[in-house]
């Protein structure tokens, strides 16, 4: 009997023990949809710590458990459920602008209208990514919680800052582009037959785009292997020419490479030259052209697979990229740029909030280098392009499209070819974005002072009996090929910058003050050389307001560069 | 603007007031000396600064009298800094009073010795004189109204010349709608030396 009570003692013990040393697993999550509105604090959900793993135009989509809902609840923020047993799905986010879309995803599985344009979709069974309809734009939720990066709406802004006026240099540069290039390389990758990621012929689509990345003689060329829908892999192609004075700071210009048509034909035809060859082969041009410059900045040519999938290609690599806390300063991805619906065509630039200066360096240089038309769209939904995993990880990104609603009937079709592009379109479009590219990467041009480094900042506050008034205090490296400095001010990054400077600084170090009210400003140097000739401007020191009493704030990173933790 | 008529129309009540009571003793008396701050803040940017003035004191039956007058302090001093920097930003500070009290006399031979109370009507206005970008405010300036306590001492040195110092103190809790939204006392004690001249 007494064995009897050990026994179940023991039992009892044991079960205990486990109890308490299981993990502390979330009870239940659910999907749910918190609607955007003034009233939303990001600061409250960042608090709460909430898992928003979508940003989109009118509203986030979060994973919460029941401590969420409640906290949620408590705090007044407004959220429905969309679902309750979201543990474990595949959720993805699919737009429903086609008429008839929104049938098609609920005949295919559980969808529900988030927004107007937008569903969300999921399977009893997982594997909703093959569950989709062909033909819808989809896009898995991020892996990850998207709430360090987002943050309280700006105010529109009443006009778009002015963009500086058109680099001659750069002009110099663009005027390369070749549409006879453009137009060659869409006939190769359309010579694959098909790029469907899966497919051998993708792959070996990769390995051309490789073969000609490598015969540029750029810094460095790689495959970036990834999986996608459980079982299936691809590679990026990866080419960077790497900055001389800024090695760790990365501009991208991606596009991508692999292509689909209706289920039927796939495997076996989907010559996507408008999608996506055209962006490819302003990508390749791009690099062809840049590469025998030096650049203060990195850039990095990338052609992304398995998008038609699902922008598997280009989430591998943001993720990845988020993970290594690289300082990607903006992203320009091409994404159907050949196809003129009319002449004269122009260009959408989508973006969202966090990027909206990108839009308008873009149509800027759009405007002097492309000799095209654009329109800027600031609309966070807009998610189903390679853009999109780059905003979900923080960083800015742009994606430049030939027009949103589509109207190429070719598109997703066999008979997407190079005859139905408009060549001279495209390679406007290709000059328009390396036009941008190359402002943001800055060639160095021979015979000028080198660009300065080292620039800090840091703000002082400087008090009367009445008044506060804020001064920056900056100082950098001195350059042996710089007779003296000029330090430029601006409020918002890329433009708008005004000389500070009243008479040439020799030294190493310059005070700005008494300056107005404002958060932060940003600032950059140049160097000028003995006969006068201006170098490039520094990297950007964001100089961040800090309250009186807390120590004086040094910050030399781009002002792009997005941190936050959980 | 509305203090400053307010302190010359009360101060014109005053000097009418006393003329009409039939003063015994009308004096004026200028000087120049210096005010200590009261205030810490005050006193590190600007240290002890300048100051002037001058009343009409007139005594009327009795020991008791009214006395009105003007009186200037200005100074130059440096912001304070918060933070690594090596700028240096001037600031000029000025301030007006019109005084007007009442005071209690005391004869004692060739020495008069006044002691008062009252209010006194100032204004006052700081500015940061330095270059700055647009929308950056560099003045603040502003009226307040406060309690005075005066002594004053006089010898006589020929039939109607004294010889002539006084001391002043004043509260004055000013700037509550400054920027920094706090109140900083810009009085403190005066200390004036000078000359009295005795009218009748």
């Amino acid at each position: 009997m007494k064995r009897i009570w050990v026994f179940f003692g023991s039992l009892l013990a044991a079960g205990l023990i486990l109890a308490a040393a299981a993990p502390r697993g979330r009870t239940p999550l659910s999907l749910v949809r918190i609607p955007q509105s003034p009233a939303l604090s990001i600061g409250v959900l960042n608090r709460l710590g909430i898992d928003v793993r979508q940003e989109l135009g009118a509203c986030l989509l979060a994973l919460a458990d029941r401590e969420d809902l409640d906290l949620m609840r408590r705090n007044g923020v407004r959220f429905t459920v969309l679902e309750r047993n979201a543990t474990g799905r595949d959720f993805l986010v699919v737009g429903t602008a086609v008429p008839g879309a929104l049938d098609s995803l609920r005949a295919a599985g559980h969808a529900v209208a988030v927004e107007p344009a937008t569903a969300v979709f999921w399977t009893d069974t997982g594997a909703a990514a093959e569950a989709v309809p062909a033909g819808l734009p989809r896009k898995e939720l991020a892996r990850r919680s998207v709430l360090p990066y987002l943050r309280a709406r700006p105010a529109p802004s009443p006009a778009a800052p002015q963009a500086s006026a058109p680099d001659p240099f750069v002009g110099t540069i663009v005027s390369l582009v070749s549409g006879a290039n453009l137009a060659a390389t869409v006939q190769t990758l359309q010579d694959f037959q098909t790029r469907y990621a899966s497919t051998t012929n993708c792959e070996a689509a990769g390995e051309s785009l490789f073969s000609s990345f490598t015969a540029l003689g750029l810094d460095d060329v790689r495959f970036d292997p990834f999986t996608f829908s459980t079982s299936y892999s691809s590679r990026n192609v990866v080419a960077e020419k790497t900055g001389t004075t800024y090695p760790g700071d990365v501009y991208i210009i991606c596009s991508h490479y692999d292509s689909t048509s209706p289920s039927g034909s796939r495997l076996t035809l989907a010559p996507g030259a408008d999608d996506n060859a055209s962006g490819t082969a302003a990508v390749l041009e791009a690099a062809r052209v840049l590469a025998p410059y030096d650049l203060d900045y990195t850039v990095r040519f990338i052609a992304f697979s398995a998008e038609e999938w699902g922008l598997w290609g280009s989430r591998a690599y943001a993720d990845s990229a988020r993970a290594a806390s690289e300082r990607i300063l903006g992203v320009i991805n091409l994404d159907m740029i050949g196809y003129a619906d009319a002449l004269p065509e122009d260009l959408q630039i989508i973006v969202n909030d966090r990027s909206g200066w990108m839009a308008d360096l873009y149509l800027a240089a759009a405007a002097s280098y492309g000799i095209l038309g654009g329109t800027k769209t600031v609309d966070a939904s807009f998610v189903y392009s390679d853009h999109g995993p780059f905003w979900d990880n923080g960083y800015p990104a742009l994606l430049a499209i030939e027009d949103e609603p589509l109207t190429n009937p070719y598109y997703h079709k066999t008979t997407d070819t190079l005859d139905k592009l408009n060549v001279e379109f495209l390679a406007g479009a290709t000059r328009a974005s390396l036009g941008l590219l190359a402002e943001l990467a800055q060639p160095i041009k021979a015979g000028y002072p080198r660009t300065p480094d080292g620039l800090i900042g840091g703000w002082v506050e400087y008090s009367s009996l009445f008044n506060r008034l804020s001064a920056v205090r900056l100082t950098w490296t001195a350059q042996t090929d710089a007779a003296s400095y000029n330090v430029y001010r601006a409020e918002t990054p890329h433009v708008g910058y005004v000389k500070v400077n009243t008479t040439p600084v020799t030294g190493t170090s310059f005070t700005d003050g008494p300056i107005g009210p404002r958060p932060s400003y940003i600032y950059a140097i140049t160097a000028v050389g003995p006969t006068g000739l201006e170098s490039n401007r520094s990297r950007d020191a964001n100089v961040t307001v800090v309250p009186v009493g807390s120590s004086s704030s040094v910050q030399t990173v781009s002002p792009l560069i997005l941190k936050g933790t959980r | 603007m509305r203090a400053r008529r307010l302190a010359f129309v009360l101060a014109a009540f005053v000097l009418a007031m006393a003329a009409a009571a039939e003063a015994q003793e009308l004096s004026l008396s200028v000087g120049a000396g210096g005010l200590f701050p009261k205030e810490g803040k005050y006193r590190e940017i600007y240290g002890s600064g300048l100051s002037f003035g001058g009343d009409v004191w007139f005594k009327l039956k009795g020991r008791l009298g009214f006395a009105a007058g003007f009186g200037s302090v200005s100074d130059t001093g440096t912001a304070l800094q918060d933070g690594f920097g090596t700028a240096v930003y001037p600031l000029s500070f000025r301030r007006t009073s019109v005084p007007v009290i009442a005071f209690y006399q005391l004869d004692a031979g060739p020495v008069v010795v006044r002691f008062g109370a009252g209010a006194g009507f100032h204004s006052y206005k700081e500015t940061w004189t330095t270059v700055a970008q647009d929308g950056v405010n560099l003045h603040y300036d502003g009226r307040k109204i406060s309690p005075r306590f005066v002594m004053t001492a006089s010898l006589a040195l020929i039939s109607r010349i004294s010889l002539f110092c006084s001391a002043s103190y004043d509260t004055i809790r000013a700037g509550a709608g400054s920027a920094l939204a706090t109140t900083v006392d810009i009085g403190g004690l005066q200390l004036l030396g000078g000359l009295a001249f005795r009218i009748f």
